[in-house]
């Protein structure tokens, strides 16, 4: 037969040409060309490419057969389910024929069939176009692209999570403002001429309040009192004091109320959103288990950034790609060596660590001493320091801000030591790093309680002068304390920013210019300041941390974080350009985000607390604030609820106590139980496909090559015998 | 570029914008820029193509390794020369564009790091896209050594059937577990 003929590739007749066709790999015999599986990728192209030249002329034919039996099956396929014509992986002249073929196929449809399937089309084009529209307002769009096509996806990133913030604070901002700010503006407006005639003028101690300075005020206690949140700023919005209206009166709002509620769905809002993103997030990371992980072949399939414009990053992102790989290689080695150690070495590096991480602790536990130190002077300084003029303005400014120099101090000192450390613990390169950000952000994040704790233990008194607390059941020295430590976290985050643009323009442009215009031996050892994504990230979630905290006793200190943030976004985004040149090391974008959502939600909690912990034990100030009247601030809850119809308190009653709860927990116990056991299931069965599929593999490799042999015989000559020739010598082979 | 816009209908706007996931503004852009390389403005700039070397200089294109890649894969020349046309331009952008569905995105990315047209990624190809990856010069490939682990570590996660190559299924299903895919195979003009 001529097809017989032209399958001879190699024109040898005598019996060595099995063997030669035997040891070629099965994917590039002829038979291979023709399966199933191969055709999905090859015929979806209008030519198929005839490189290899050990393709067969009845290739050319079988195409023609087969492409019009492709194309009829996608069609049923794609009439099936009802695919659209541009998710097929076509060209589009390709597209063009599909489209007559199913217009063909369809027939005449009805008017009604041809009127829906033009409005299902409008309504597609309405849709397209009203998200094109919407995305013009995307904040920032354009420099995101620019950012990303320069520098890559890590980078791009770092401000994409400064997008998130801002739009978190912006909601803040939204609620705070439409529920607290707006009606206490109204109400003050008609209360001008009323006066608080309900309180009773009492002239005991915890009564006394009153934000300015008397007598003699220095000249620079302006300027103090914008940078410290004192006497004009005190009286003002920007803090929890001057929310002393209540609105029952005039239009049955209960301001106190809605401070309260409007702060707590605020906060369950942020944690319900962090941990849908932090879950979504899981999903893709939690499924790869150590046996079934793909973290190699996904590196180098996805990791190319398509978007990178600039050849000079193409190059550096091409290094860090290099870096990474080989990173990778050495855990390997370095996880066959860990197997190989003695008994002796284990112990002596396990005794090293945990040498290590004591010295750790300790420093841990000097950088909180010496936190609590600084506040507890400061505080001092602030108590005795009013109105006594002979005290110099840089004085006073260095000791009101003597907390935050010493936070930011520890933030910068101990990580550098964290690095030296971890040296010596011998962890892999990539735990090496994971180690030193945990324990910057614990570093980060303690700090800020520490400094919280220490301002709670000189408002409750907890420190040993008890007798400063019993008149009004806090620190008589703090009238309206709320205030007071809504002004501390005012100061901290004023000076976040101030010390973010002054490292922008101090550190970072003169390191510019020492690298681009110094002394050779000067420029091998201060190279430019590289952009690290970790760090700066770290900083700007100890920032909404800082805001978090002081929420409910500043409610316009979101606002000022916007403002914050957007300055930061342009400042950053200049030096990146400018002063920096971007981090070696390789990130995948999808687990930074992780991180990310982790440590802001980390920064909620720490945040949380603390504003609990006030709420519900701590007396409220008296003479100022909107819950003046209350043993607690939570008090106003129970209130609320002993107004409501008895029903309603019935079922409140009923679904805080305790059989009720007990009950929850085992129904979300009883399904957990229940997904865990079906994750075996399916694990099991995976294994077992996995399996089933090497098999089939196997047994299509053999037919293959058996059929690939058997046609490459020679037409001339006993057919049976050579068959059976073939067929021994194959399974002398397999 | 004022009166460049005449030139594409309102029909076959709409047809393109039916048939591809780009969107108005995009063809129109799109539109721009291939006029721009052919440096004349044509009726019938839909049946000219443009050489592979001068569409690799776009620059979106030149720092990318697998720019010539993309040319040959999104060409439908008959002559195999990777030859740009206006609907090959249109394709490639679709299939990178923000909206394209992950299949086609892996679909392609398949073709694209098939370097020998074979319908499966063997050992060769993946040197060769290690290398792209790592860049042309000698300083910066990994050693011998190196290459055949990391390839054995690639075909060890990925090669499911044992077979030694990784087919489409087989590659989709890394893709599908690989979250950074999506966002990375992007190229916006």
């Amino acid at each position: 037969m001529e097809q017989m003929a032209v399958y001879c590739a190699d024109v040898e007749s005598d019996r060595n040409s099995l063997s030669n066709v035997s040891l070629q790999p099965y994917h590039q015999t002829g038979i291979f060309q023709e399966l199933p599986s191969y055709e999905t990728v090859r015929r979806r192209t209008e030519c198929p490419s005839s490189k290899n030249e050990q393709r067969f002329s009845i290739q050319d034919s079988g195409n023609e057969i087969s492409n019009l039996q492709f194309i009829a099956e996608e069609l049923l396929l794609f009439e099936d389910r009802k695919q659209s014509l541009r998710e097929l992986p076509v060209s589009l002249t390709e597209k063009r024929k599909m489209r007559e073929k199913r217009k063909y196929n369809s027939g005449s449809l009805s008017s009604w069939e041809t009127w829906k399937q033009s409005q299902q089309k409008l309504l597609k084009r309405l849709k397209e176009e009203a998200s094109h529209a919407i995305s013009w307002l995307e904040l920032w769009k354009g420099s995101l692209g620019e950012i990303e096509g320069r520098y890559g996806n890590g980078i791009q990133s770092y401000f994409t999570f400064l997008r998130f913030l801002v739009f978190l604070n912006l909601f803040a901002f939204l609620l705070v403002g439409g529920f607290v700010l707006l009606p206490s503006i109204y109400i003050s407006k008609l209360e001008l001429n009323q006066t608080v005639a309900e309180q009773p003028q009492n002239t005991s101690e915890c009564f006394k309040y009153d934000p300015y300075l008397h007598g003699l005020v220095p000249f620079y206690a302006y300027i103090l009192d914008l940078f410290s949140g004192t006497g004009f700023m005190e009286d003002s919005y920007m803090f929890y004091g001057y929310y002393t209206f209540d609105g029952k009166q005039i239009f049955n709002y209960n301001l106190p109320l809605a401070y309260l509620l409007t702060m707590a769905l605020y906060f369950l809002f942020c944690l319900c959103w962090i941990l849908k993103r932090i879950v979504n997030g899981f999903k893709q990371e939690c499924m790869q288990e150590a046996s079934y992980s793909t973290r190699h072949s996904a590196k180098i399939f996805s990791h190319w950034d398509f978007c990178i414009k600039a050849p000079m990053m193409a190059t550096l992102k091409q290094q860090s790609i290099v870096n990474d790989l080989k990173i990778d290689l050495q855990e390997q080695i370095y996880r066959r060596k860990k197997a190989e150690r003695s008994t002796k070495d284990k112990i002596f590096l396990y005794s090293i660590r945990a040498v290590l991480n004591l010295f750790i602790m300790l420093l841990l536990t000097g950088a909180f001493y010496c936190i609590y130190q600084a506040t507890k002077s400061s505080q001092q300084f602030q108590q005795k320091g009013n109105g006594s003029g002979k005290i110099y303005f840089l004085f006073e400014f260095f000791m009101e801000y003597l907390p935050p120099i010493v936070i930011s101090v520890s933030n910068i000192l101990l990580p550098f030591l964290f690095w030296i450390i971890v040296r010596y613990e011998e962890y892999p390169p990539n735990t090496e790093i994971n180690l030193i950000l945990i324990r910057s952000v614990f570093l980060r994040l303690s700090n800020l309680s520490m400094l919280v704790f220490s301002l709670w233990q000189h408002i409750t008194c907890s420190d040993g002068k008890k007798e400063d607390c019993e008149a009004c059941g806090y620190n008589i020295h703090y009238q309206c304390w709320e205030t007071k430590i809504g002004q501390e976290m005012y100061k901290l985050m004023l000076f976040d920013f101030l010390a973010c643009i002054g490292v922008t323009f101090c550190v970072e442009l003169p390191r510019k210019f020492v690298a681009e215009h110094g002394p050779i031996w000067l420029t091998k050892v201060l190279k430019k300041q590289q952009f690290l994504v970790a760090e700066n990230v770290l900083d700007i979630v100890d920032g909404q941390t800082i805001v978090w905290i002081g929420m409910f006793y500043s409610p316009l200190l979101p606002l000022l974080n916007i403002v914050k943030y957007f300055i930061t976004f342009y400042v950053k985004k200049h030096s990146l350009y400018n002063y920096c040149r971007p981090g070696k090391r390789l990130f995948r974008p999808s687990s930074l985000m992780i991180f990310f959502q982790l440590i802001l939600l980390f920064g909620l909690v720490v945040a949380i607390v603390p504003i609990i912990v006030n709420v519900t034990l701590v007396h409220p100030s008296i003479p100022c604030g909107p819950f003046q009247q209350h043993k607690t601030a939570w008090e106003i809850i129970p209130k609320l609820v002993s107004t409501l119809p008895s029903e309603a308190q019935i079922f409140l009653k009923y679904i805080t106590s305790e059989p009720f709860i007990l009950l929850l927990i085992t129904v979300l116990c009883t399904v957990l139980t229940i997904l865990a056991s079906l994750v075996q299931t399916n694990r099991s069965t995976i294994t077992q496909l996995k399996q089933h599929l090497i098999l089939a593999g196997k047994d299509k490799r053999y037919l293959v090559k058996q059929l690939s042999t058997h046609f490459q015989q020679p037409s001339v000559g006993p057919f049976q015998d050579s068959f059976s020739e073939s067929v021994k010598d194959v399974n002398s082979r397999a | 570029m004022g009166g460049s816009a005449s030139h594409l209908s309102k029909e076959q706007l709409s047809e393109y914008q039916e048939l591809t996931f780009l969107t108005k503004q995009d063809i129109l852009h799109a539109y721009r820029i291939f006029t721009e390389l052919l440096s004349k403005d044509l009726v019938d700039f839909q049946n000219i193509r443009i050489a592979k070397e001068r569409f690799c200089e776009l620059p979106e294109l030149k720092a990318n390794p697998f720019r010539e890649r993309i040319c040959l894969v999104f060409s439908t020349a008959i002559e195999k020369d990777g030859s740009v046309s206006f609907e090959d331009f249109l394709d490639m952008l679709s299939a990178f564009s923000d909206s394209a569905t992950l299949e086609i995105k892996s679909h392609y990315a398949f073709r694209i790091f098939d370097f020998d047209d074979d319908g499966t990624l063997d050992k060769e190809d993946l040197k060769n896209l290690v290398n792209c990856l790592t860049g042309g010069t000698s300083d910066t490939q990994l050693s011998e050594a190196e290459m055949n682990q990391l390839i054995q570590n690639i075909l060890e996660e990925a090669d499911i059937d044992k077979d030694g190559t990784v087919n489409l299924s087989e590659f989709q299903h890394v893709i599908s577990r690989s979250p950074d895919f999506v966002s990375s195979f992007k190229i916006v003009l």
